[in-house]
C-alpha cells in the first residue's frame, strides 16, 4: 500500500516536471473573460466545450517568436478534433503586435488585451504562458516559457485531451 | 550651455517620475524588453571604450552582468 | 540532488552540439580609429581596432560566443619624463626643449580571443563562464571567468556573483630594469631579447594574477525602470612595473640629471562600487551611471556617466555621451625625484597614475537598415587634464607644462547582423 502511494507521488512528480499541473477548473469569471479583436468581441465561454490551449504572447518575447510556428501546426493537425488556439496578445501598443503578426503570422483565433485584463484574471507568472483547457473546463496544464526540447511532450499533453 | 541644462533639468524631472517602486507584472514587462533597455546596448562599443579607459586611466572595472529585459522563459 | 542534476545537463548541453532549429546567430562587430595628440601639438598614440563578435543563440539567456580584437598600435607615448627648457637625451633618441618627452618607439600589435557562453540551469538562475587569450609583441594573457545569477521576485530581481582569474606575463622590447635604476646603468636583470615566436603558454618575462570577484544586484523598479548595483574587487599580485617608463632625477634647479627606471608595488588591492540606472523616456532611453573606485595605491576615482538614446522613428536612433572621471594619485606617483634626496622604494612618473580628468563628449548614430542588419557611428572625445602647475615643480619645472592637455578623438563604425 505505501509503495504503491510512494510510486505514484514519484510518478506524479516526474510528469509534473517541468509543467505545473493545476488541479483545478476554469472558474465562471474566467469564462466570461473578454475577448476582443477587430472583428469580434466575445467571451472564452464562446470555446467551451472545445480542447483550448490559451496562449498569452507578445512583440516583445523572443520564446514566442520560436512558438508560434509550432502553434500553427498544432492548430491545423488537432482542429478537426475540436481543439482550438485562443492566442491573447499583451501589447501595450496595437501596432508593435501586428508588425509581430506581419512577420510571424498567426493561423489561429488572435485577441488583443493591451490593459491585461486576461492574464491577471489567470495570475501568469510569466511570458510566454500557454495554459490547456480540455472540454470538461478542467485545467491540464499551466505552462510558463517555450523551448524547443518541449514540443514533443507537449503536443503530447494536447493529443492525449482531444483523445478523451 | 544654458540649454543644455536646462534640458537636463527637463530630463531629470520626467525621468524623476520613473523613480516610483511598482510591482512589474510578467505581461508588463514590453518596455523593459527594448534594446535600449538593456543594461549594455551597445556591447562591441562598451568594450572598445571600457579598453580605452583602462589603458588610460588608474581605475577601472565594475560592469558585470545583470537583469531587466523581457524575463522571458 | 535535482540542481547537480541540473547542472550536470547544462554543463553537457554546453558540449553537446546545439539544437539546429531554435539556433540563431549574431554578429557584432566595429572598427575603432582612435588618434590621440596633446596640447604641445605632439601626435601621440594612434590605433586601429577590428573587433569581431560571433554569437551562437538559442535563447538570449543560451548562448554561446566568440569575441576576437586586433588591435594595431603606432605613434609616440610619454615615456614619464618631464619637459625641460634643456635639450633632453634618451637612449636612441633626443626631445627637443619645451616639450614634454614621447618614446617614439611604441609600436605594439594586439591579438585577443575570448569565448564565453550562458547556459540556464532553470526558469530563475543560469551561469556564464568563459576563457580569454590575449598576446601582443612583449604581453601575454591568458584568464577564465564565470558567473551565476539568480532571479527572484517574479524576475524582478536579479543576483550575480562573477569571480575571474587571469595571468599575465611581461616581456619588454628593451628589457627590464632593476627598480630605480639609472638608464645610464647598462646592466639589466634579465635579458629583453624578446624571442619572434613564444610558443603558446610558454611565458617569457614576468608574471602577475589577479583575481576579480563581484556581485551585483538588479532590480526592476517599474514597468519603466531597471537600477543595477555592484561591487567589485580585484587583487593583482606580482610584476606591474612599466619597463618603458622613467622618472627624471632632477638637480635643485629642476633640470635632469639623470633618469631612473620607475618601480610600482608588487601588489595591488582595487575595489568599486558602480550604481546604474536605466529608464524609459517614451520611446527613448536614460543611462546613468555612477561608479566609486579606490585601492591600496591610494588611487581614488570618481567616474559619471550618462548616455541618452533618442529614438527618432523606427529605424533611427542618436545617442549623445558624456563622461566625466576625475581620479587622484597613487601613493608612489612622483612628478619626478630630486638628487641627494633619498629614494623612495617604489615612484612612478606614469601621468595615468597622477591627479587627472577625463571628459568624454560623444555621439552615436545607429540605422537599423532592416530587421536583421544595423549600422553605427560613435564619435567621441576625450580630454584628460591634469596639474600643469603642480606645487612640488620646482627650478626649470615650474617654467614648463608638467602636464600637457590630452586630446583624444575616436571614430567608430559598427556592423550588426542576424542570420
Amino acid at each position: 500500500m505505501f509503495k504503491k502511494l510512494l510510486a505514484v507521488c514519484v510518478f506524479g512528480l516526474v510528469i509534473w516536471q517541468p509543467s505545473a499541473m493545476a488541479a483545478q477548473s476554469i472558474s465562471d469569471a474566467q469564462w466570461q473573460l473578454p475577448l476582443k479583436n477587430d472583428q469580434v468581441s466575445t467571451t472564452l465561454s464562446s470555446y467551451k466545450g472545445q480542447v483550448i490551449w490559451v496562449d498569452f504572447w507578445a512583440s516583445w518575447c523572443p520564446p514566442c517568436k520560436a512558438s508560434f510556428p509550432w502553434l500553427n501546426q498544432m492548430q491545423q493537425k488537432y482542429a478537426n478534433q475540436g481543439f482550438h488556439i485562443v492566442g491573447i496578445n499583451v501589447d501595450e501598443e496595437r501596432a508593435d503586435a501586428i508588425s509581430f503578426l506581419q512577420q510571424v503570422p498567426a493561423r489561429f483565433d488572435v485577441y488583443f488585451d493591451p490593459d491585461g485584463h486576461a492574464p491577471s484574471q489567470f495570475q501568469i507568472q510569466g511570458m510566454p504562458t500557454a495554459i490547456l483547457i480540455d472540454r470538461e473546463g478542467s485545467v491540464k496544464m499551466f505552462h510558463i516559457g517555450f523551448e524547443e526540447h518541449q514540443k514533443a511532450e507537449l503536443e503530447n499533453l494536447i493529443r492525449q485531451t482531444v483523445l478523451r | 550651455m544654458k540649454a543644455l541644462l536646462i534640458m537636463m533639468g527637463v530630463i531629470t524631472l520626467s525621468a524623476c517620475s520613473n523613480l516610483t517602486p511598482k510591482e512589474v507584472k510578467p505581461w508588463e514587462r514590453g518596455t523593459l524588453a527594448r534594446d535600449n533597455m538593456k543594461l549594455v546596448p551597445d556591447e562591441v562599443h562598451t568594450g572598445l571604450d571600457e579598453h580605452i579607459y583602462f589603458s588610460k586611466e588608474a581605475a577601472s572595472g565594475g560592469s558585470g552582468v545583470g537583469g531587466g529585459g523581457c524575463g522571458c522563459n | 540532488m535535482q540542481l547537480n542534476h541540473k547542472l550536470a545537463m547544462a554543463v553537457g548541453s554546453l558540449l553537446a552540439v546545439s539544437n539546429a532549429q531554435a539556433e540563431e546567430w549574431l554578429l557584432d562587430s566595429a572598427v575603432m580609429f582612435y588618434n590621440e595628440t596633446d596640447s604641445q601639438g605632439q601626435d601621440r598614440v594612434s590605433i586601429f581596432e577590428p573587433v569581431v563578435s560571433l554569437t551562437q543563440q538559442n535563447t538570449p539567456d543560451d548562448y554561446v560566443k566568440l569575441d576576437f580584437v586586433y588591435d594595431s598600435l603606432t605613434g609616440a607615448t610619454p615615456n614619464g619624463a618631464n619637459a625641460s627648457s634643456e635639450l633632453s637625451k634618451f637612449p636612441g633618441y633626443y626631445v627637443e626643449s619645451g616639450y614634454t618627452p614621447l618614446d617614439v618607439n611604441f609600436e605594439d600589435t594586439r591579438i585577443a580571443l575570448n569565448l564565453s557562453t550562458m547556459k540556464p540551469i532553470d526558469r530563475m538562475s543560469r551561469f556564464t563562464t568563459g576563457v580569454s587569450y590575449s598576446t601582443e609583441t612583449d604581453y601575454e594573457s591568458v584568464g577564465g571567468n564565470f558567473s551565476y545569477l539568480q532571479d527572484f521576485n517574479n524576475k524582478q530581481t536579479t543576483l550575480t556573483l562573477g569571480g575571474a582569474y587571469t595571468y599575465d606575463a611581461v616581456n619588454p622590447k628593451t628589457g627590464f630594469r632593476d627598480p630605480l635604476s639609472s638608464i645610464t646603468d647598462t646592466s639589466t636583470s634579465a635579458s629583453g631579447s624578446y624571442e619572434s615566436e613564444s610558443d603558446f603558454f610558454e611565458f617569457a618575462g614576468k608574471t602577475k594574477q589577479t583575481v576579480d570577484a563581484i556581485i551585483g544586484l538588479s532590480h526592476v523598479l517599474n514597468s519603466k525602470s531597471l537600477l543595477n548595483l555592484n561591487y567589485g574587487i580585484s587583487s593583482t599580485t606580482g610584476y606591474m612595473t612599466d619597463d618603458y617608463k622613467l622618472i627624471s632625477l632632477v638637480n635643485q634647479n629642476g633640470i635632469a640629471q639623470d633618469y631612473l627606471a620607475e618601480a610600482r608595488p608588487d601588489s595591488r588591492f582595487r575595489q568599486t562600487i558602480k550604481t546604474t540606472m536605466v529608464t524609459a523616456l517614451g520611446k527613448d532611453s536614460l543611462h546613468l551611471d555612477y561608479r566609486y573606485f579606490w585601492d591600496d595605491w591610494d588611487v581614488t576615482a570618481h567616474t559619471f556617466d550618462v548616455k541618452y538614446y533618442l529614438a527618432l522613428g523606427e529605424k533611427f536612433t542618436i545617442r549623445p555621451h558624456v563622461r566625466y572621471s576625475a581620479q587622484s594619485k597613487a601613493n608612489f606617483y612622483r612628478l619626478s625625484l630630486t638628487q641627494g634626496e633619498a629614494l623612495p622604494k617604489y615612484a612612478s612618473a606614469d601621468y595615468r597614475l597622477a591627479d587627472m580628468t577625463t571628459l568624454t563628449l560623444g555621439a552615436m548614430a545607429s540605422y537599423q537598415l532592416s530587421s536583421d542588419l544595423s549600422l553605427s557611428f560613435n564619435i567621441e572625445k576625450m580630454q584628460q587634464s591634469g596639474d600643469s602647475s603642480p606645487s612640488e615643480a620646482i627650478g626649470d619645472q615650474q617654467t614648463q607644462d608638467m602636464f600637457p592637455t590630452i586630446d583624444i578623438w575616436t571614430y567608430t563604425f559598427g556592423f550588426k547582423s542576424k542570420f
